[in-house]
């Protein structure tokens, strides 16, 4: 059983963030955080409710919490886990990536970089080379059947060429295949920075 | 009649605890020393009210043998008497609210310093120096209007050469019934039950229950020396001592419901006895009988088991009514407690997510 063992919390999507953001955290040398897996965008909300009931949950002062847009615009989710936040008794953050002063402090941030729909796999996949990405963009075009997640298909094609060999992109980071320290990385660097 | 919410004051293990929202089914959760117990034995004092005889029983129930007054600090926040003891509670349908004071008594003797016996004068300085603590005071009220003017009652539990002497109100009978299932198995309770089940023939529909358990149960009978007797189709009736906990514990528990009809039943450490497997069963059967006689059920676990064991039978009923509350008591220094409420939904997603909730 999962217990909350550490002050300072980042809640994430699934099993695949988890990995992405443990990495993240390594590279940026911040340490002493619990990443913790909502299994699914579907139930994002109740599942915050229950976070806040987890054993141990009274002692955290920090508390993050990623999720992807996908089709919808990010001030509306924004919006939405601020209503839950609310309801919670929780005070809410103003806007995204901004951290709440109070106890535990509480920031939002949504994939891929605040403003655009999508998820987690395109902040990556506009971090590798474009020449990369438009050669992927080809093998689709010259493909009779397209994928219909066309981001996490590009992610597990570009993985394909990595060395070593990964199937997904948590494990791509934890292989260095995303260079963390180029420039789309920038919001969420200095979002997970209020961790330090 | 339901218990909603409670709310007590220097008892035990709390100097203030609110509890709201109770259902038919409340089970309790915490680490040790947080003070489970201590909430099961608030509600089990409150339903008895005029009762003070039960501030007694509880202490029993942790083995603790009164023999003097003094023993009253056991059941006082921090043993200190300084702080009366102070239960409130809300029921519903019908609507109606217990208050309850439980304060020391004390002896009226004087004892005094300075007595001389050779000159046998007493120094005019000479005060009493100390209050003898000889017992408890009951003060309680109940009114369907929380506003309304209280009509106080009292009842007193006092240590006296002659004995341990009672004194309730005439002119008040407890309308509220609830039965203490203690987490160690003792019989005599459950033969007095258990007769008075098997004169109403109800014992028959409980060797169903007890099936699940051991399905070579064919019979229950009562025999002289308190002694419970079960036929499983040998040549002889087999001692219950003989069938192991989980036959006993299960007896307890059905004989208990079945005769607080209407009423409350408070059971501590609600897995002991039981293999994890026959739990989920155990809560069906456990849930049904309790609906069946209209009773409400107090319980504390440790047991993970016992609690996806109720989630389990739960999620395979047809209609998921708003009847479970699991609560977990959270204890911290300085007599701080947080107390975590779960739903059903709550619980069931917790668990899915696989996040402690003990």
């Amino acid at each position: 059983m999962i217990t909350i063992e550490k002050s300072k919390i980042l809640a994430v999507e699934g099993k695949d963030e988890c990995n992405f953001f443990d990495s993240f955290f390594n590279n940026f040398d911040i340490s002493g955080v619990q990443i913790i897996d909502f299994g699914g965008k579907a139930k994002f909300n109740s599942k915050i409710r229950d976070l806040t009931k987890t054993p141990g949950f009274e002692n955290v002062i920090k508390m993050g919490l990623v999720r992807d847009s996908d089709n919808v615009d990010p001030k509306i989710i924004f919006d939405s886990i601020n209503a839950e936040l609310s309801k919670l008794g929780y005070s809410q953050p103003t806007s995204l990536s901004e951290f709440t002063n109070d106890n535990p402090s509480i920031g939002i941030f949504i994939m891929p970089n605040n403003s655009d729909f999508g998820v987690l796999e395109d902040l990556c996949l506009k971090s590798v080379n474009s020449t990369i990405i438009s050669c992927i963009k080809n093998l689709f075009e010259c493909c009779t059947a397209h994928p219909k997640e066309c981001s996490k298909a590009q992610v597990q094609c570009y993985l394909a060429t990595c060395n070593p060999l990964v199937n997904s992109l948590g494990l791509g980071a934890h292989k260095n295949h995303w260079d963390f320290k180029d420039i789309v990385f920038e919001e969420l660097n200095e979002f997970v920075m209020n961790f330090n | 009649m339901k218990l909603k919410n409670i709310s007590i004051k220097n008892f035990r293990t709390f100097k203030e605890l609110k509890v709201d929202d109770f259902e038919n089914i409340n089970l309790f959760v915490g680490k040790n020393n947080s003070g489970k117990t201590s909430l099961l034995e608030a509600i089990f004092l409150s339903i008895g009210i005029s009762n003070p005889n039960l501030a007694l029983n509880i202490d029993r129930f942790r083995g603790l043998i009164h023999d003097e007054s003094e023993d009253f600090r056991f059941i006082f926040h921090d043993l200190n008497y300084k702080n009366n003891i102070s239960i409130e509670l809300e029921f519903v349908n019908p609507i109606q609210f217990r208050e309850l004071t439980i304060k020391p008594t004390y002896d009226n003797i004087t004892i005094l310093k300075n007595y001389s016996k050779t000159t046998e004068l007493i120094n005019s300085a000479s005060k009493p120096i100390n209050q003898q603590n000889d017992g408890i005071e009951y003060k309680f009220s109940i009114s369907k209007n929380k506003n309304n003017k209280k009509d106080w009652k009292t009842s007193t539990l006092k240590f006296k050469d002659e004995g341990l002497i009672v004194r309730q109100p005439r002119n008040y009978k407890e309308e509220l019934y609830g039965i203490f299932v203690r987490p160690i198995f003792t019989l005599i309770d459950v033969y007095e039950r258990l007769d008075k089940i098997i004169i109403e023939k109800k014992h028959l529909e409980f060797i169903e229950a007890l099936k699940n358990i051991d399905d070579n149960i064919i019979d229950i009978t009562l025999g002289g020396n308190n002694m419970i007797y079960f036929d499983i189709g040998i040549e002889r009736r087999v001692p219950v001592q003989i069938m192991g906990d989980g036959i006993i514990r299960l007896l307890t528990i059905l004989t208990a419901i079945s005769r607080a009809q209407n009423g409350f039943v408070i059971i501590d450490e609600i897995e002991n006895g039981f293999h994890y497997s026959v739990l989920p069963k155990l809560w069906k059967i456990i849930y049904n009988t309790a609906e069946q006689y209209n009773v409400q059920i107090f319980a504390s676990t440790h047991s993970i088991e016992c609690i996806t064991a109720f989630r389990d039978f739960y999620s395979e009923k047809l209609n998921i009514a708003d009847d479970f509350r699991l609560y977990r008591i959270n204890r911290f220094p300085k007599d701080q407690i947080n107390l975590i409420k779960y739903d059903y939904q709550s619980l069931e997603s917790s668990l899915e997510s696989n996040w402690e909730v003990r």
